[in-house]
């Protein structure tokens, strides 16, 4: 059968799956009225290799049976059967089908052209992308974000991403009211980048 | 989490029926029968128990159109015991506790060790008080029957 999920050797989901995701969703609410800030998740969650807590924290809270997801997971691997498991999101092929994308590998985000940016009359129907880095530091850093949720302007340190990730985002941001939003997670810290932030040095 | 040391190949027919009949049973009964188990294996949850509805379809006649016949409370559950297998139950209606231990049981079948003493000391006997009330039900439902006679009409 296709899409079975393996049972084996899955890991549980939140202790307490109402509050919890109740409580993480108030988070990355959060993390997106301001963007460039950071927010704690999913620091009580065993989340299956690769993922870190805040990555597997966000998919449990926003992805679920109506939100196809993209993910550049193996499809039979254990996070990919986790998420399934405890989603029951449909998992597809075409990133530009995905309500929301998960990247595990963001080294590799070189391009945001495959995702959907929505279109004039429904803007909001475009992908929201859940990127993992190896690190994530608000406060200083080389990166600075202006724009609507950034009093003046924040600066954050987004550690394993390539130089051509930030090209593409410039295109992603000029591309305004459509275009792609953005949720970095790493071990159980996450920043969000809507459409409308502004990033320079 | 132990590895599973011995492979045990479960058939997915008797499961079907084993999983059914754990679903179909009394509450009360399936919790009797956890309370005398020697061997209690110890289980975290995947999913802890949850409520949910489901849409029940048919067919009209068995063979007609599929219709909506109308939504249904259902308990679902799943857990994993220690020795490694995982067991999942959905149960009619809003008896978490059921649904869990319907799990437990379903897991617990599933490895060797426990198998054939749960068979013979919960299944079975389940199996014959699932049968005896469905009798039950039936006998009461042929008393209520009518037969209805069509008396020709003479344009047929």
């Amino acid at each position: 059968m296709p899409n079975m999920v393996d049972l084996s050797n899955l890991m549980p989901g939140f202790s307490d799956p109402v509050l919890d995701s109740q409580r993480n969703f108030r988070e990355i609410l959060h993390a997106m009225a301001h963007p460039g800030r950071a927010v704690t998740l999913g620091v009580d969650l065993r989340a299956p290799s690769p993922l870190h807590q805040a990555t597997a924290a966000a998919c449990l809270t926003i992805v679920d049976m109506e939100t196809p997801l993209w993910t550049d997971l193996p499809e039979s691997s254990a996070a990919a059967d986790w998420l399934r498991f405890h989603c029951g999101c449909p998992v597809v092929r075409d990133p530009s089908n995905a309500a929301f994308a998960l990247i595990t590998r963001g080294e590799l985000l070189t391009s945001l052209d495959p995702f959907n940016p929505g279109e004039d009359a429904f803007p909001e129907k475009s992908t929201t992308l859940i990127v993992q880095v190896s690190a994530l530091l608000s406060g200083s850093g080389p990166c600075s974000i202006r724009g609507p949720g950034v009093a003046v302007c924040e600066r954050l340190d987004i550690h394993g991403l390539k130089k051509e990730f930030w090209k593409a985002w410039q295109i992603n941001h000029s591309l305004y009211p459509l275009g792609v939003d953005l949720l970095f997670s790493a071990k159980t810290t996450l920043i969000a980048l809507p459409r409308t932030s502004e990033v320079g040095d | 989490m132990p590895p599973v040391t011995e492979t045990f190949l479960v058939d997915t027919e008797k499961r079907r029926e084993w999983m059914a009949v754990l679903a179909k049973a009394i509450p009360e009964e399936i919790e009797s029968l956890w309370s005398v188990l020697k061997e209690k294996p110890e289980y975290y949850f995947l999913r802890p128990p949850e409520v949910g509805l489901v849409m029940v379809r048919g067919r009209a006649g068995g063979t007609g159109m599929r219709f909506n016949l109308g939504e249904v409370t259902i308990t679902r559950c799943t857990v994993q015991i220690k020795e490694g297998a995982t067991g999942t139950a959905y149960v009619l209606g809003r008896n978490v506790r059921h649904a869990e231990l319907a799990a437990v049981f379903d897991a617990m079948l599933q490895d060797p060790r426990h198998h054939t003493t749960l068979m013979k000391k919960a299944v079975n006997p389940m199996i014959v008080s699932v049968q005896d009330r469905k009798k039950q039900t039936a006998q009461k439902a042929a008393a209520t029957k009518v037969e209805f006679f069509t008396l020709m009409r003479g344009d047929e």
